[in-house]
């Protein structure tokens, strides 16, 4: 399957409604994971994963946790926000604009790459990533995803001040994929909470469109992931 | 004859048995993606079951260690793909 088959890839979508949020911005059209991509490796399909006691369900909007470990209460985490009522459900809403930094760079006026960068607190845990998608200008003048000859994140280490004061060293790191439409990089996460104004990434963005000699590169460069 | 062939063969189906066990306790993380009931699967760092086909992790610690994982591994998508629960959306895009 191919995301350049719309009717395919929206019967997918329609088929795995806990597994993406359809995001509308700046008139283009995104399909998402609801979480930061390492923890979404380790969700099931219903966004549910058990950490001791605790029975925790993700979506995009909020975080469900069962804390005495009942799972006949599975259900219950599914029904809407405002209609649970057991005590012994969490509900951690999440920020619904985590993503904090938006860029783009056209290769012509109907193609271009997206750079964002997010922020997720989740389970007490922060996650910090960057994503990289092309875009193909459709019908309407909305923009759609759209594979393109070569995506790439990377970043050339950073240095990450902690608020119990230590220092973290991220060394360079580096992900790229031919033949893709949407990569995603998670720079950072930790338990701790991250001083920000003395912390520093600069994450790279770059999408390549074509081949050998015909090939365009559009790079968004220095992209603060600490802000 | 007949008395030689059977301890030969129950060596041999010994030794076969031996080899997948070892063999399944090097998976790790590259194949918890069944739908086994109730599973135990070791990485050098964390322990974790599958129950119900989601992760179940002893502790807090067990959880991150395994993010830690998937973290350290995030650029080899093949091997990331392979325990991958959500969907296949990875090898999708």
């Amino acid at each position: 399957m191919s995301i350049d088959d719309s009717l395919t890839f929206l019967t997918y979508v329609s088929n795995h409604q806990n597994s993406f949020k359809r995001m509308e911005y700046d008139s283009a059209i995104f399909y998402d994971l609801p979480c930061p991509s390492i923890l979404a490796y380790i969700l099931n399909p219903d966004g549910l994963v058990q950490i001791g006691s605790k029975i925790i369900r993700v979506t995009y909007d909020a975080t469900f946790t069962i804390t005495n470990g009942d799972t006949s209460k599975i259900p219950l985490l599914f029904q809407p926000i405002n209609q649970i009522s057991d005590t012994s459900i969490q509900i951690e809403n999440r920020v619904t604009d985590n993503m904090f930094s938006y860029r783009t760079s056209y290769f012509s006026s109907k193609y271009r790459v997206v750079a964002r960068l997010h922020k997720d607190r989740i389970g007490g845990v922060d996650y910090y990533r960057a994503q990289t998608t092309s875009q193909h200008k459709g019908l309407f003048g909305i923009w759609f995803q759209k594979k393109t000859n070569n995506l790439k994140i990377w970043h050339n280490g950073g240095t990450v001040k902690l608020n119990n004061g230590n220092t973290v060293i991220l060394s360079p790191a580096t992900i790229q994929k031919d033949n893709a439409s949407d990569i995603w990089m998670t720079v950072y996460f930790a338990a701790v909470p991250v001083n920000h104004s003395q912390s520093s990434c600069l994450v790279n963005h770059e999408g390549t469109k074509g081949s050998g000699n015909n090939a365009v590169v559009r790079q968004i460069l220095n992209n603060q992931m600490f802000r | 004859m007949k008395k030689l062939i059977s301890p030969i063969f129950i060596l041999m189906f010994a030794v076969t048995i031996f080899f997948m066990a070892s063999c399944s306790k090097d998976e790790g993380l590259n194949k918890p993606n069944s739908n086994a009931s109730s599973s135990t699967l070791k990485t050098t760092s964390s322990t974790y079951s599958i129950v119900n086909n989601r992760f179940v992790f002893t502790n807090q610690t067990a959880f991150l260690n395994t993010l830690q994982y998937v973290f350290n591994n995030q650029s080899n998508q093949g091997l990331l793909s392979s325990i991958y629960l959500n969907t296949d959306f990875a090898s999708m895009m």
